[in-house]
C-alpha cells in the first residue's frame, strides 16, 4: 500500500488504490493552489479580475474535504464518488462546473472498483470527456474541454501501446500541456489577448499534481494551509463596521517551534481584519488587512522566522487597475461599417486626437489656434474616408469656414459641419454620436448635446489688451469663457477661480480640466487642488490633453 | 399537477412577492477575496454596499453549483411534480448551466430550466408572471409557452456611475472599448433577450438618469415597471416620482442584490419593464 509522502525510491504502482488516490487528490489540490494565481492571470480582459484559478481551487477544495478524513481502507471507487459529490456541491464558475462533470464521469466508470488500472484510467477519462461535453450547451474548442479530450485520447493511445499506469499518466499530462499551448490557435480571443485558456491550464495543473504524487515528487506542505474559507464562515467580518479603513494586505509564513496558533490568531485579530491564521506548532500561514503592516510583522518575528512576506497596498491596487485599463485601450479608430456616418474632429494635439478617437471619431485632423488646417487637407481626408456621409467637428471658430469650403469641393458626399466652437463642445457632441444612428438623428443629438457644456480657457496674454471691461497686460494670466475675456491677473488660481465662476461651474455636475503641453506641473497640482476643494459637489476629471498655447482648458457640464 | 417556481437571487424580487407567490430563490455566491457569502442570506445589502464603496477588495460572484440546485430540486420534489427554474441570462452567467446539469441529474421531479435572457427585475418580472400563471392553474407547458412570448416584451435599461465595475466584470464585451480616454462617460445600456447593447452615451450621471426617465416616459405601452438601484436610493425615488406622475400603476423601487451590485458598482440605476 502506498503512503503519501513516501520516498521516490518505491516501485511504480501498477494500479491506484484508495490511499494513493487520496494522496493524488491532495497533491492536485496543493499543486493547483500553488499556481492558481497564475491561472487567474490568464485573463482575456486587460484587468486583474480573473478568477478561474480561484474558482477551480474552491471546487477542488470542496472535493478534497469529502475525502480528507477517509481511512486507508476505503476503496478508490467510493473515494472517487465522494470527490465527484464534493466537486458538484462546491463547483464555482464555468470551469469549476466542468471540472465537477469530469469527476462525475470518472466516478461513473470506476464505480465500486477497489483500484484503478491503466486501462480503467483511460476508460474513466474517456467517459469524463463525454460527461464534460454533454454538460455544456454549446461546446467550444480551445477550452478545458479540448484539454480533457486530448488527455483522454493520449491515455487510450498509451494503453493500446501497452503502457503501464505511470506511462499512461505521463502521456495524459504531456498531451494536456500541449493542448493548453494550442488553445490560442483554436480560440481567437485567446490569441488576441496573448494567453492560453485559463480553465485548460487549471485542469493541466490538477493532472500534473496527480502525476507528481504518483512519481513521489514532493509538493510543498505550506500551500495546503492557505485554504480559502468556506461558505459564509467569515460572515462576521463583513458586519464589522470598522473594516473599511485598512489599507494593506499582509501575508507571510511564520516558522518556529511551539507556535501557539490560537494565541497568534487572537493577537493578530486585534490588529486588523480579515484575519486568517492557519497551521500547526511549527509553521503558521497568516493573512490579514491592517493600517500598519509593520505591526503584525514585528509581532510575528518574536515567535520565529518569517518567510514569503507579501505586503500590498490595496488602494494602490485599485488605482493601478484603473490606470492599466486606460493604457490598454487602443487609440486606432474602429473600422467604418457600410452606411455608417463618419466623423472628423479637428484637434490641436495627439492627446486630443486620442480622446476623440476613443469616443468613436473616424479620423482627426491637426489644427486649431494659429495652425488651421487647409481646405486641401480637409478635401483629401473627406475623399479618403470610406463613407458617404460625414460630420465635421471644427472645435474652433476659425476652422468652420475652411471646413465649409472643403465640403463644397466634395459634392458626391454629404458633409455636415457641426458648429462646435470649442474642444469641450466637440467632446460633448462626440459623446452623443452613435455609430448605428443615421445622419439626421446624429446631427440632432450632437447639436443638442453641445449646448449642455460651457467651455473656459486659461492662457497668458500675448499683448496688453482691454476687452469687455477686463484689462490684461502682456504676460499676465487671462481667462476666457466661450471666447470672451472674463478675467486677468498675475495669480493663476485667482484667474482660474473667476473663470470657473463665469462658467457657472457651481451648477455643473462635472468639471474637466484638460492640461496643455505648456502647463507647469506644480501649478497644475495647485489648480487641481483648487477644483477639488472649491467644488465639492462636482465630479472632477483631469485629462493630459497636451494642447499648445492654452495651458488649461476647462469644461463644465 | 403541482408546479413550483425556482429562480436565483439576481432576480431582485421583493421579499413580499417571494413569500406571497411561494417562489424558491437560490442564492448565487459573492466573494470578497477569500471570504465567500451566499447572496442576501449571509451578507446584507447595507453591509455589502458599504464594503463595495470602501473599495478595498473588489467582490466577485459565482453561480450556485449544480449540487446546490440538486438539493433544492430534490427538496421541492417532495411536494411538487414539476419545477420551472427561471434564471439570469446565460449570456452573462453560468447559473442556467448549473441548473441544467442538476435538472439532467435527477429524474423526479421534472425540471424545466428557462433562460430569461434578462437580469435583475427583467428576470424578476418573468418569475412573478410565471408564479401567477402557476397559481391560476396553468400547466407547465402552458407556462413555458407564455414565458417564450413574454421574454421579448421585457426590457431593462440602466446606467452606471463608474464604468470600471462593468469593465472589470467582463460580462459585456464592448465595455472594454468604452470610455478609453475619459473617465466620466456614462453608458445607457439596454438588456433585451440576452443581449446588452449601448443605447446612448452621456457625459454625466444625472443626465444619464434623466435620459432613462425621458425614454421610459415616452413609452405608453407598459404594463409593469420597476426601478432598480445599486445604493442610489435618492435617484431611484426621484425617477419613480417622475414616472409615477404619468401612470396609475404601482412602481416598486428595489435595491439590487450584492451579486448584481458587484458587477454594476454603486450608483447604478435602472428600469425594468414589461411591454403590452
Amino acid at each position: 500500500m502506498q503512503r503519501e509522502g513516501s520516498s521516490s525510491s518505491r516501485p511504480a504502482p501498477q494500479a491506484i488504490d484508495g490511499p494513493t488516490f487520496k494522496a493524488m487528490i491532495r497533491a492536485a489540490l496543493l499543486w493547483l493552489r500553488r499556481h492558481h494565481e497564475l491561472v487567474n492571470a490568464l485573463n482575456v480582459f486587460p484587468v486583474p479580475d480573473g478568477d478561474t484559478g480561484t474558482n477551480m481551487l474552491l471546487t477542488m477544495e470542496a472535493a478534497w474535504q469529502e475525502i480528507a478524513s477517509a481511512s486507508d481502507h476505503e476503496e478508490v471507487g467510493v473515494l472517487l464518488q465522494r470527490v465527484a459529490r464534493g466537486a458538484l456541491m462546491g463547483a464555482r464558475g464555468n470551469s469549476g462546473v466542468i471540472l465537477s462533470q469530469i469527476w462525475r464521469g470518472m466516478a461513473q466508470v470506476i464505480d465500486r472498483r477497489p483500484t484503478i488500472t491503466a486501462e480503467d484510467l483511460a476508460l474513466a477519462l474517456e467517459e469524463a470527456t463525454r460527461t464534460a461535453y454533454r454538460g455544456v450547451m454549446k461546446p467550444v474548442e480551445g477550452t478545458i474541454l479540448t484539454v480533457i479530450r486530448e488527455a483522454s485520447e493520449a491515455a487510450i493511445d498509451a494503453v493500446r501501446r501497452g503502457g503501464d499506469l505511470m506511462e499512461v499518466m505521463e502521456q495524459v499530462v504531456r498531451r494536456a500541456r500541449e493542448a493548453v499551448q494550442r488553445t490560442p490557435d483554436l480560440l481567437p480571443i485567446l490569441k488576441a489577448a496573448g494567453v492560453v485558456d485559463s480553465g485548460g491550464q487549471g485542469l493541466y495543473l490538477i493532472l500534473e499534481g496527480m502525476l507528481r504524487c504518483l512519481k513521489g515528487e514532493p509538493i510543498e506542505e505550506e500551500a495546503l494551509m492557505a485554504a480559502p474559507s468556506s461558505t459564509g464562515a467569515r460572515a462576521a467580518d463583513a458586519l464589522e463596521p470598522g473594516s473599511e479603513g485598512y489599507g494593506y494586505d499582509v501575508q507571510f509564513i511564520l516558522v518556529g517551534r511551539h507556535l501557539d496558533v490560537d494565541q497568534i490568531r487572537r493577537d493578530l485579530e486585534a490588529m486588523g481584519d480579515s484575519v486568517l491564521v492557519v497551521g500547526d506548532a511549527s509553521t503558521v500561514k497568516v493573512h490579514l488587512h491592517v493600517h500598519d503592516p509593520g505591526q503584525p510583522l514585528s509581532y510575528a518575528i518574536r515567535w520565529g522566522s518569517l518567510r514569503d512576506v507579501v505586503v500590498e497596498d490595496m488602494q494602490a491596487q485599485y488605482q493601478q487597475f484603473i490606470q492599466e485599463r486606460a493604457r490598454a485601450m487602443e487609440s486606432a479608430p474602429p473600422p467604418l461599417q457600410p452606411g455608417q456616418v463618419a466623423t472628423i474632429a479637428v484637434v490641436p494635439s495627439e492627446g486630443w486626437a486620442r480622446i476623440f478617437i476613443s469616443l468613436g471619431a473616424s479620423a482627426t485632423l491637426r489644427g486649431g489656434q494659429t495652425m488651421n488646417p487647409s481646405a486641401q487637407q480637409f478635401v483629401e481626408l473627406l475623399k479618403e474616408l470610406p463613407a458617404d456621409q460625414i460630420i465635421v467637428l471644427p472645435n474652433n471658430p476659425n476652422v468652420v469656414l475652411t471646413a465649409r469650403q472643403a465640403a463644397e469641393l466634395v459634392p458626391d458626399k454629404r458633409v455636415e459641419i457641426l458648429p462646435t466652437r470649442t474642444l469641450p463642445q466637440g467632446v460633448t457632441a462626440m459623446v452623443a454620436y452613435r455609430a448605428e444612428a443615421d445622419l439626421e438623428s446624429n446631427l440632432q443629438a450632437m447639436e443638442k448635446a453641445l449646448r449642455l457644456v460651457r467651455s473656459g480657457e486659461i492662457t497668458r496674454a500675448t499683448r496688453d489688451v482691454e476687452l469687455e471691461g477686463v484689462t490684461a497686460r502682456q504676460g499676465q494670466w487671462i481667462g476666457l469663457v466661450e471666447d470672451h475675456l472674463v478675467a486677468a491677473g498675475d495669480d493663476l488660481e485667482e484667474v482660474a477661480r473667476r473663470t470657473l465662476e463665469a462658467m457657472d461651474a457651481d451648477s455643473a455636475e462635472l468639471l474637466t480640466l484638460y492640461v496643455g503641453a505648456e502647463a507647469d506641473p506644480s501649478q497644475t497640482a495647485r489648480l487641481i487642488e483648487l477644483l477639488r476643494s472649491r467644488y465639492l459637489q462636482q465630479q472632477i476629471e483631469v485629462v493630459e490633453a497636451g494642447q499648445p498655447h492654452y495651458p488649461y482648458i476647462l469644461s463644465a457640464e | 399537477m403541482r408546479v413550483r417556481i425556482v429562480t436565483d437571487s439576481t432576480a431582485d424580487l421583493p421579499p413580499g412577492w417571494i413569500a406571497e407567490e411561494g417562489i424558491t430563490v437560490v442564492p448565487v455566491y459573492v466573494r470578497f477575496g477569500e471570504e465567500v457569502y451566499r447572496d442576501d442570506l449571509e451578507i446584507s445589502r447595507e453591509v455589502f454596499y458599504r464594503r463595495l464603496r470602501a473599495g478595498r477588495i473588489l467582490p466577485q460572484t459565482a453561480a450556485p453549483s449544480p449540487g446546490d440546485f440538486e438539493v433544492v430540486y430534490r427538496q421541492l420534489g417532495e411536494e411538487a411534480e414539476v419545477i420551472l427554474s427561471i434564471h439570469v441570462a446565460s449570456a452573462f452567467s453560468a447559473v442556467c448551466h448549473a441548473a441544467r446539469l442538476a435538472a439532467q441529474a435527477i429524474t423526479r421531479p421534472r425540471v424545466y430550466v428557462f433562460d430569461s435572457g434578462q437580469v435583475s427585475m427583467g428576470l424578476g418580472w418573468q418569475v412573478r408572471y410565471a408564479a401567477r400563471w402557476a397559481r391560476e392553474g396553468s400547466s407547465p407547458e402552458e407556462i413555458l409557452r407564455h414565458l417564450q412570448a413574454l421574454r421579448p416584451r421585457v426590457r431593462l435599461l440602466a446606467t452606471v456611475e463608474d464604468v470600471n465595475y462593468l469593465h472589470r466584470s467582463g460580462r459585456i464585451d464592448w465595455i472594454r472599448a468604452f470610455a478609453a480616454a475619459l473617465l466620466h462617460l456614462k453608458p445607457l445600456i439596454e438588456v433585451h433577450e440576452g443581449r446588452a447593447t449601448l443605447l446612448e452615451r452621456v457625459r454625466t450621471w444625472h443626465r444619464a438618469v434623466e435620459r432613462l426617465s425621458e425614454i421610459a416616459a415616452q413609452r405608453t405601452d407598459l404594463e409593469a415597471l420597476a426601478i432598480l438601484h445599486a445604493d442610489a436610493r435618492d435617484a431611484a425615488q426621484d425617477l419613480a416620482r417622475r414616472l409615477q406622475e404619468r401612470r396609475a400603476m404601482e412602481i416598486p423601487i428595489l435595491q439590487a442584490c450584492p451579486a448584481i451590485g458587484a458587477h454594476v458598482g454603486p450608483g447604478a440605476v435602472g428600469i425594468a419593464w414589461v411591454e403590452r
